[in-house]
């Protein structure tokens, strides 16, 4: 999986992922996503993820915890159907916020 | 220690392997033969060639495969995987391929009815890697132990079919009564694969199977999964969360008390098969939110309906046109005709006839509960 960062408004970052979020994905991109999540408010483009395992929400629910308790914030847009459908599943809008268009999603995080 | 001290044996640890003449990593193709079996060929300096035909470098007795199907050449540091004209083409991901691909490390090819991977491998891992296969088999059959045995006769009739992937997943899954008139069944996935995700899921299994949990009535699915939901905490259990479908049976009242942490539904099929009810509690996955009161729901059990409790593995496959299927792939099955065989199995072997060639991604856990 591929995993793009590009510097957004206000100091924040975009962070856009390619491809498959499955064990081999998340073994892609794991140690550069949690690094840059550790030290900026973040959003994060899902429009190019075709599929997510339970490795991938496990990386999400991973972040999330250590972001909050250091003030830092995190908002993911862009789900495709499939995806979409995985992360209701398993209840993540109550763990993520998760926005449908990226002006929501950097209002979130502003 | 001194920090400096500290430093030294880093250095020492990190370096010593690559400068080990003898612990040079080699290119390998890896044919899954089965869930839990392989064979590794190495890539020598020419070209491997891969299909049925006498001669080729990695030979599969498959009449799906071209005599010369694809070829993998070592270019450099790069390896890289090529079609040869064959009939039924190469596939990465689910893709026909169109010219030549580069392998990276651990990704993985389809030549046929046969997954294939690309691996370097050192002497030492392989050694490693056979112990891990060793290990990762005795908690398979660790897993395997605690499972209780179906139950075919009653008014709860209990099949189930569990298949570890090669990895071991975090599947476990469990029912037992807790009074005269009650029962309880359960499914666990924790998300990860190895011995830990695996040790994990049974210490779950183990505060549910021993009522380990002090205070807690485990009539009631919010108050376990509440209790279960503080007790495993990601943050102090390596990180390791994990989704759960729990249930209560009242046999007299024929009232069905559910709950779940971040699991799909469980799905309960009238007799008649053409009524479907999800069972689920719209509740985040188990292990992440600390303190979180985990609700219920309840639903009364028509005659004759069958419950279906499976973890994710049985629908996260990439089926035989390269399709990845969701959900309701698996979920279609359920309303199928009754097979000869036990409901879990008849499931299972729709699933296999549907995915893609070669080993499952993930456990497969199936349980199906039949009511009277």
């Amino acid at each position: 999986m591929e995993m793009t960062v590009t510097p957004i408004d206000g100091g924040a970052v975009k962070v856009a992922f390619d491809g498959r979020m499955d064990v081999i994905g998340v073994g892609d991109v794991e140690s550069q996503f949690t690094a840059t999540v550790a030290e900026n408010d973040t959003v994060v483009d899902m429009t190019g993820v075709t599929f997510i395992a339970s490795m991938g929400i496990r990386m999400f629910v991973a972040v999330t915890r250590p972001m909050r308790s250091n003030g830092r914030k995190i908002a993911i847009f862009g789900l495709q159907e499939p995806v979409k459908e995985v992360l209701d599943m398993a209840s993540m809008d109550q763990i993520v916020p998760i926005f449908e268009d990226e002006a929501s999603a950097r209002a979130a995080i502003a | 220690m001194d920090p400096n001290e500290r430093t030294q044996i880093t250095s020492i640890t990190g370096v010593a392997p690559a400068e080990d003449p003898g612990e040079v990593a080699r290119p390998f193709i890896v044919l899954m033969v089965s869930e839990r079996d392989e064979r590794a060929v190495p890539l020598g300096d020419s070209a491997m060639v891969i299909g049925r035909a006498d001669g080729c470098g990695l030979l599969i007795d498959d009449l799906r495969i071209s005599r010369q199907h694809a070829k993998v050449e070592r270019r450099g540091d790069e390896i890289w995987l090529e079609d040869m004209g064959s009939t039924n083409g190469t596939f990465v991901a689910g893709r026909r391929l169109e010219g030549p691909h580069r392998l990276r490390h651990g990704h993985s090819f389809q030549v046929g009815a046969n997954m294939l991977r690309f691996e370097w491998r050192r002497e030492s891992d392989i050694a490693a890697a056979q112990a891990l296969a060793q290990d990762l088999e005795r908690a398979a059959q660790y897993v395997i132990s605690l499972l209780p045995r179906p139950i075919t006769e009653g008014a709860l009739r209990v099949d189930w079919v569990y298949e570890p992937s090669a990895k071991l997943g975090g599947d476990v899954f469990g029912y037992h009564a807790l009074d005269g008139d009650t029962a309880t069944a359960y499914l666990i996935d924790v998300s990860g694969h190895g011995v830990g995700a695996a040790m994990h899921s049974t210490s779950i299994m183990s505060a549910l199977r021993r009522q380990a949990l002090p205070g807690v009535d485990f009539r009631d699915p919010g108050q376990v999964l509440t209790r279960l939901n503080d007790t495993f905490l990601m943050d102090d259990h390596d990180g390791f969360c994990f989704t759960m479908w729990y249930g209560v049976y009242h046999v007299p009242s024929r009232v069905l008390t559910y709950g779940s942490g971040g699991h799909h539904p469980g799905y309960l099929v009238s007799a008649d098969r053409r009524r479907m009810a999800q069972l689920r509690v719209d509740n985040p996955l188990m292990g992440a939110v600390p303190g979180y009161a985990y609700g219920s729901a309840h639903v009364e059990v028509p005659h004759g309906a069958t419950l279906y409790l499976f973890s994710d593995g049985v629908f996260d496959l990439t089926d035989r046109t390269g399709r990845q299927w969701r959900l309701g792939d698996f979920v279609r099955l359920l309303s199928g005709p009754p097979g000869r065989e036990a409901e879990s199995r008849r499931l299972f072997a729709a699933v296999r006839e549907a995915a893609a060639p070669g080993p499952l991604q993930d456990d497969c856990s199936l349980m199906t509960i039949a009511f009277d």
